[in-house]
């Protein structure tokens, strides 16, 4: 199964389970659980369906390409159930069914796992899904976000795409997967990986980088402030995604850090009370 | 047997493995304490767990509660009555308020005694509640009782009342006698779990014939349902599940000719799976070159594997009986591979340079944002390490080489990706680069032990280090102010404080030129915080709490195994953290030896007597003023003169260090003691023959003390 079959079969079954197919988030994000589709939709109490893939940048996790495990900028097939259903476990397990593995064949489990995120003021229990050994998926159920108590619960499933379709077409260096027919990974990502890694670790001028991040910050404030949510969260997003290069960097001593994440934080917790006060 | 057997399964996402055992057995002490207390106790009772289910089972529980009776007092007897025999105006308004009429005044109306004399009653029965009527209630309480280390919200309730569990509940048996117990958990905006006689097996799995697997199936008993688990590949027993884990697992060891390192860990595994099965993987020999501690760490705590001492080859516990396509075994493989080959990358990068060469990274490590980073730290360890060394006999120059070094693994990606691996991973690299043992085991093993419990360091080098290393920490964190309050811990100074106790009690002594032994705990802590600040007003007062706060660990360090805590407790009347730990820790021994064996109790009970009897300015005199002549009973002089010859053994021995027979001497005075007690009255008329026994009295009290509190003693055997 081809890399863009796989990501065509899971958000074919998600949608086929009522699910609105999204599209990646037009910013530069760590996880897919930034996009607003998330973020925003786990608060309050309508229901909600979604599922969409979101390609997730870590610069610390850049490796010039030459890591067959190792990624700048990865894939990840987020879904999010609001409310949880009951058989959400074995909807998921379908799921896996539908790439072809067959539950009764692997040795697949449920561990522990459960999922914070500081800057976002969120936190879940759950586990991460291992497939013969193999961490694929995280399976959260939300208990806040922007600091907010949650009800009804969402559940947040994120699938490592690039993992699972190494385990599928059965490779052991990310940039041999077949991404289609014919075109394997390496053609379509190998240079964007390489430059971005460049950037990340050597070329990022750490000065312009703490300025656009100061100035994020302002924005946010004053955009939330102004009751422009999404415009003001999309603020929040910069900022973490500035604070992820300039951590790559080694640009963050330790007391700068705790300020910095607690700057993000509050904006991420504006925007989400703010949303929820004038829906 | 009469009574019906009662069957409970909360079927549930899985429980965190570690919480499992705990769950079950606080759920079935929940049931059978709810039971009781309602008057429906079961003959027996039991409980059996898997990740995905908690059960609890009882047998011979009554149908319905037995009747009671209850009495209703009225007006006391006296006024019950009138003058001509007739019932009084207060007993009919009595009888009135029972809603009793007059014709059964006779028949109900009663004289009732009470320790107050006596009344007028009724007895009213109140006819037991049907069992099943009940049960709902008590399912609710022990499922809401359970202590969860971490509850999650799933929009549940029970009875319009929120209800947080470990992980959301999918399915609930609840049956009495194979009757439904009525009960359900309220799910908003989804159905809600309603308890059924219905069960699931295996998710993947099952040995029933045209049945899909997860597919529920009927259940009417705990035998039903254990049997009807096993046949879709579930072991509702803990044992068993052990029991087919040790079995697999033996096979598999068989097949690679070599036992696996598996030790406790096979306990941990019973609870993740619920049908053990296990798979013999390989990796390519190139790996074998890495240290093995870097390979274990990938294998044991990334991937819960079990590795073999020399073999390419590692076991992979499964949920599931076999493999017969090898998938999981491909699998597994596939991800050990490519974890070996990252930790590769990783160890050979930090192989490139010699580790001295990586120390001015270290001051971009912050240790702490008030105290500097880990070069700071490095500086101050070098001079303490060396110091205690020295004051112990040992090789300070490699202590103190090895303290210069013992950080610098923390810059390391190696470390950074396996931080378990900190300190030993420095160790290696010197071992690479030919340093000495005195100082690779030195870096090695600096971490050690973790707490109070595993492994300290191998030599006095190594014990030198670590106690430099936590009485660093613990020293500089309190000047920080970050000393630890409640539950919060962050930086984990109670296992510090633990860890230094335990390297302090069994660091090796028998290396040659050892003059005073390893110091104090507070002598250490007063080195390490000489290390930060000059004698100021801050340091006293760190040092003060940091005292106290040795002090609070000292029980709890010193009481493992199966010394009673009593013991433990009168040793420290006389002993803390000014005191060498090893020497306290040999009177802890020895005394509790000396309890096993010698009759203490009557030594508690006289310690406790004689503290009681004794004004404390007699206790202060020790017994002077003592005049053999006016000892006149038998029993008096018979203490007298043991006394005489038992304190110059006891003060002898203890001189020596000889504790055990410093104790035992002291208890050879019992029978002598008890005999006393019994023929003697030490408050005499006489006031000079009553203050001569006191001093007497004060005399035994004053070597009793040298001993340390035995009062303390009974308490702990009782």
């Amino acid at each position: 199964m081809t890399f863009q079959d796989l990501i065509a079969r899971l958000t074919g079954y998600w949608a086929d389970q009522g699910a609105v197919v999204a599209q990646p988030y037009d910013m530069e994000m760590g996880a897919g659980t930034m996009h607003p589709e998330t973020f925003f939709r786990v608060l309050g109490g309508a229901p909600w369906k979604v599922v969409y893939v979101q390609p997730a940048r870590r610069p610390a996790d850049g490796r010039y390409g030459e890591n067959p495990n190792r990624l700048y900028k990865h894939h990840q097939l987020q879904l999010i159930l609001k409310p949880s259903p009951q058989n959400i476990q074995d909807l998921y397990l379908a799921s896996l069914s539908v790439c072809g593995v067959d539950a009764s064949q692997h040795d697949l489990r449920f561990e522990e796992d459960n999922w914070a995120a500081p800057t976002l003021g969120a936190w879940g229990v759950g586990w991460q899904v291992v497939l013969d050994g193999l961490e694929i998926s995280q399976f959260t159920y939300f208990q806040q976000a922007g600091g907010i108590e949650l009800a009804p619960i969402s559940v947040e499933i994120t699938y490592g795409l690039e993992r699972l379709a190494m385990y599928l077409q059965d490779v052991d260096d990310v940039y041999d997967l077949e991404w289609t027919n014919g075109v394997d990974y390496r053609t379509v990502r190998l240079a964007d990986e390489q430059q971005s890694s460049r950037y990340a670790f050597e070329v990022a001028d750490t000065a312009v980088l703490a300025g656009n991040f100061d100035e994020a910050i302002a924005e946010g404030d004053r955009l939330i402030g102004a009751g422009l949510v999404l415009p003001g969260y999309e603020q929040c997003l910069r900022a973490s995604h500035l604070f992820n290069l300039l951590d790559a960097r080694g640009a963050i001593s330790v007391s700068d850090r705790a300020s910095r994440i607690l700057a993000v934080r509050r904006l991420a917790i504006a925007a989400a009370n703010r949303s929820l006060a004038d829906p | 047997m009469s009574g019906r057997e009662l069957l409970i399964e909360i079927g549930c996402e899985e429980i965190p493995a570690p919480w499992v055992a705990g769950l079950a057995k606080g759920f079935e002490s929940a049931i059978a304490g709810s039971l009781g207390r309602e008057r429906l106790t079961a003959n027996a009772i039991g409980s059996h767990t898997t990740a995905r289910r908690l059960v609890v089972h009882g047998a011979g529980i009554p149908d319905s509660q037995p009747d009671q009776v209850h009495e209703i007092l009225g007006p006391p007897w006296k006024v019950a009555k009138d003058a001509d025999g007739g019932w009084s105006r207060a007993a009919t308004g009595f009888a009135h308020r029972q809603g009793i009429g007059e014709k059964d005044f006779e028949e109900r109306l009663q004289a009732v005694e009470t320790p107050r004399g006596q009344y007028l009653g009724i007895r009213q029965v109140v006819p037991g509640k049907p069992a099943i009527h009940i049960l709902p209630g008590i399912l609710e309480d022990a499922l809401r009782s359970l202590p969860l280390p971490k509850a999650m919200n799933w929009d549940a309730a029970i009875g319009g009342k929120p209800f947080a569990f470990v992980r959301p509940i999918r399915w609930i048996v609840a049956l009495f006698g194979g009757e439904v117990i009525p009960f359900r958990i309220e799910v908003a905006s989804c159905a809600p779990v309603v308890a059924g006689n219905h069960s699931y097996g295996h998710r993947a799995r099952t040995a029933v014939d045209d049945e899909w697997p997860g597919t529920p199936f009927p259940v009417d008993s705990f035998a039903d349902l254990t049997d009807g688990l096993r046949r879709r590949y579930v072991l509702l027993d803990e044992a068993e599940r052990r029991d087919r884990l040790l079995e697999v697992l033996g096979r598999r060891e068989n097949e690679a000719g070599e036992s696996a390192e598996v030790g406790a860990a096979a306990d941990v595994h019973k609870d993740l799976v619920e049908f053990p099965g296990a798979i013999l993987g390989r990796f390519p020999d190139e790996f074998l070159s890495m240290p093995k501690e870097i390979r274990d760490t990938v294998l044991i705590h990334h991937q819960k594997y079990f590795p073999f001492p020399t073999k390419s080859l590692f076991i992979a516990v499964t949920n599931l009986p076999d493999d017969p396509q090898g998938h999981i075994r491909r699998g597994a493989e596939r991800v050990v591979v490519a974890r070996l080959r990252d930790a590769r990358f990783f160890w050979d990068e930090a192989r490139m340079s010699p580790l001295e060469g990586t120390r001015p990274r270290l001051e971009g490590v912050v240790f702490h944002r008030k105290l500097g980073s880990f070069a700071d730290k490095a500086n101050r360890l070098e001079r303490l390490a060396a110091r205690v060394a020295e004051s112990v006999g040992a090789d300070a120059p490699s202590a103190s080489r090895a303290a210069r070094l013992a950080k610098c693994d923390l810059t390391s990606n190696l470390v950074g990706e396996f931080a378990s691996l900190q300190g030993v991973v420095g160790g290696l690299l010197l071992r690479e680069e030919g340093a000495p043992d005195a100082v690779w085991e030195t870096v090695y093993d600096h971490y050690r032990p973790a707490g109070l419990e595993g492994e300290i360091p191998r030599s006095p080098e190594g014990a030198a280090v670590s106690l430099a290393d936590r009485a660093d920490t613990l020293a500089g964190l309190f000047l920080a102010g970050e000393q630890p309050s409640g539950s919060g811990d962050p930086f984990a100074l109670r296992r510090a404080a633990l860890s230094m106790i335990r390297v302090l009690r069994d660091a090796p002594r028998d290396f040659p030129a050892h003059p005073d032994g390893w110091p104090a705990p507070q002598a250490l802590l007063d080195a390490a915080l000489a290390g930060y600040a000059p004698a100021d007003q801050a340091r006293v007062a760190a040092a003060a709490k940091l005292t106290a706060f040795v002090n609070d660990r000292l029980p709890h360090a010193l009481a493992g195994g199966t010394t009673p805590r009593g013991v433990v407790n009168a040793v420290l009347a006389i002993r803390n953290a000014s005191h060498p730990v090893a020497d306290t820790w040999q009177r802890v021994v020895d005394l509790a030896k000396a309890v096993g064996s010698g009759d203490y109790a009557t030594l508690a009970a006289a310690a406790r007597r004689v503290r009681r009897i004794l004004a404390p300015e007699i206790r202060e005199g020790r017994g002077a003023g003592l005049d053999p002549v006016l000892l006149s009973e038998p029993a008096e002089r018979e203490l007298y003169g043991l006394l005489e010859h038992v304190e110059a053994e006891v003060r002898g021995r203890f001189a020596e260090n000889r504790y055990f027979r410093a104790f035992q001497a002291l208890a050879t005075l019992s029978p002598a003691i008890a005999i006393f007690f019994d023929d003697v009255l030490v408050m005499a008329e006489d006031p000079a023959v009553r203050a001569n026994r006191l001093a007497l009295l004060a005399r035994l009290d004053a070597l009793f003390n040298e001993a340390g509190d035995l009062s303390q003693i009974e308490s702990a055997a009782s």
